[in-house]
């Protein structure tokens, strides 16, 4: 048996962490994969099915899920303020959001779903965040917003916001290819003094506690955002979680829209393919 | 300062019957600020900005009124119970003690 | 004669006494590695430190994590004679399982050999006998 399934991870081209994640490989042995551009990556097998961790995920947040759904989610205020700034004209070529896209940007409907996609200008992965702020500096000749601003995640969120209830598709085919096994590398990579990989904890340990902290899965992590967040008590980006994280693995923090942090996006926005958008989004 | 304080969001039930108790749910943004905390960068105390004074208003008169302290957490949520006897308006008045007043009235119309 | 005879008991006293610090110096290896099971105690549940809590059960802490395997019963299994196996568990678990998501404490400077010696100390006093 097992030799048959190394055989396949040989041959196939999807990378086995993909496989694994969606749970066509059954229980795996310690072993590594390897990406198409030949980079090993940790090969980590969920140590529960999803249906059990769904379970024990209900069991310990339920109540508390329930109860941030009564009370509302306090992200739902900068839509309103969104809203303005995509019909706000800035810059030097007297144009706002509204003069291309139509009406508060209503034609932008949908535009959400495929990103983060490959840009050939860039040379690379083009994020939602990064995408609004080019337009602005070419488009517009308005200045770029900062990341993480008040405006920033009003704007975004709001035309994000455009695209809800419709599927995640993000596309690796192509170009984007070598910048999705780059995140993919990046997210099985050990790093930081504690030596944790995000893979470590979000596929192979999730559903188990670490303190009184339940573990996510690696499922709907990246159909939500920028979210609310009760810990830091206001908005911020997907971003702005990795950089979080990595800090807590005592790991170096690449800044706000770098290459890394933007494959990362890529590599988790595509695990995610098919989830249906809901922003602004609710954690705890 | 944070940006957008003071927004508000009241949610009352579709449809109000006349002399039904309903549930009124409501959010403001506010940074409930306890004055204990320190700011990482300067080392400084940050100064204490709350919510002390919640008081509201049906048809003009004053049915509840709170006082709350710096043990309330960020953007308060807060549910109340009302007869819906009349037709008149909800008026929820918030102060914090920098004398910012916040306020939103919503009308009640039961059927 | 009283003088003497205190001279030949003070003689011995400084005779068995040099025997004891003999004895004391000749076990000095067995000793340096004791430890403080009580400062290990506190190394184990402060999250700056070891923060072995937010993995594993241990006694009297408010909601551990439950990703490692509770240290209670784990440590029923090792004698005294195993104690450098422990210790290298918390400096460098690679050792045994390339693939643990245990973080190498002694490798990567998180904690000092004098501060993962206390904890073994306080590990070892959860053994019931």
């Amino acid at each position: 048996m097992y030799k048959k399934i190394s055989i396949l991870l040989k041959t196939l081209v999807l990378p086995a962490a993909v496989m694994l994640v969606t749970g066509t490989l059954g229980v795996g042995t310690w072993a590594q994969a390897a990406t198409q551009s030949g980079n090993k990556i940790e090969k980590l097998t969920p140590s529960m099915s999803y249906a059990e961790y769904q379970k024990r995920y209900e069991k310990y947040y339920g109540d508390f899920t329930a109860q941030m759904a009564e009370e509302g989610n306090p992200a739902e205020f900068l839509l309103d303020d969104g809203k303005d700034l995509a019909n706000k004209v800035v810059g030097s070529k007297g144009k706002s959001c509204a003069s291309c896209h139509g009406k508060d940007a209503l034609q932008l409907k949908g535009a959400a779903t495929t990103f983060p996609k490959y840009n050939a200008e860039l040379k690379g992965i083009m994020t939602f965040p990064l995408q609004i702020n080019t337009c602005r500096e070419k488009q517009m000749g308005a200045k770029p917003l900062k990341y993480e601003s008040y405006d920033q995640l009003a704007l975004t969120m709001y035309i994000k916001s455009l695209s809800n209830g419709m599927p995640i598709k993000v596309s690796i085919d192509g170009p984007a290819r070598p910048f999705y096994e780059k995140g993919q590398v990046a997210y099985y990579k050990r790093q930081g003094q504690l030596n944790f990989s995000c893979a470590i904890c979000h596929v192979q340990y999730a559903g188990y506690k670490a303190r009184s902290n339940l573990i996510s899965n690696n499922k709907h992590h990246a159909d939500h955002w920028p979210c609310y967040r009760l810990k830091w008590g206001k908005t911020g980006s997907l971003q702005r979680r990795f950089r979080g994280c990595l800090k807590n693995m005592r790991a170096k923090k690449p800044p706000f829209q770098s290459e890394e942090l933007r494959n990362m996006e890529l590599y988790l926005t595509y695990l995610n393919n098919g989830d249906l958008i809901q922003v602004p989004g609710m954690r705890m | 300062m944070p940006q957008g304080i003071g927004k508000i969001k009241i949610r009352l039930p579709r449809t109000v019957r006349k002399g039904q108790v309903i549930a009124v749910k409501t959010l403001i943004l506010h940074p409930m600020e306890t004055g204990l905390r320190t700011d990482k960068k300067t080392k400084k105390k940050i100064p204490a900005y709350y919510i002390n004074d919640v008081s509201i208003y049906y048809g003009g008169q004053l049915i509840t009124h709170e006082d709350w302290t710096i043990a309330v957490s960020a953007n308060p949520f807060m549910s109340f119970y009302l007869k819906a006897d009349k037709e008149a308006p909800l008026k929820i008045v918030w102060k914090d003690n920098k004398g910012g007043v916040y306020q939103k009235t919503v009308q009640i119309t039961p059927r | 004669m009283k003088v003497t005879d205190r001279v030949d008991s003070r003689g011995n006293a400084g005779l068995w006494a040099g025997v004891a610090v003999f004895f004391m110096i000749a076990a000095m290896p067995l000793w340096a590695h004791a430890g403080n099971a009580k400062q290990g105690e506190k190394i184990a549940k402060t999250r700056s430190l070891g923060n072995c809590v937010a993995c594993h059960y241990l006694p009297k802490v408010e909601s551990p994590g439950d990703i490692g395997p509770n240290l209670v019963e784990a440590m029923q299994e090792y004698t005294m004679a195993e104690r450098k196996d422990v210790v290298q568990w918390i400096r460098d678990a690679r050792e045994f399982n390339p693939h643990t998501i245990m973080p190498p404490f002694g490798t990567n400077k998180i904690l000092t050999p004098q501060q993962i010696d206390d904890v073994v100390a306080y590990l070892y006093t959860l053994k019931k006998k």
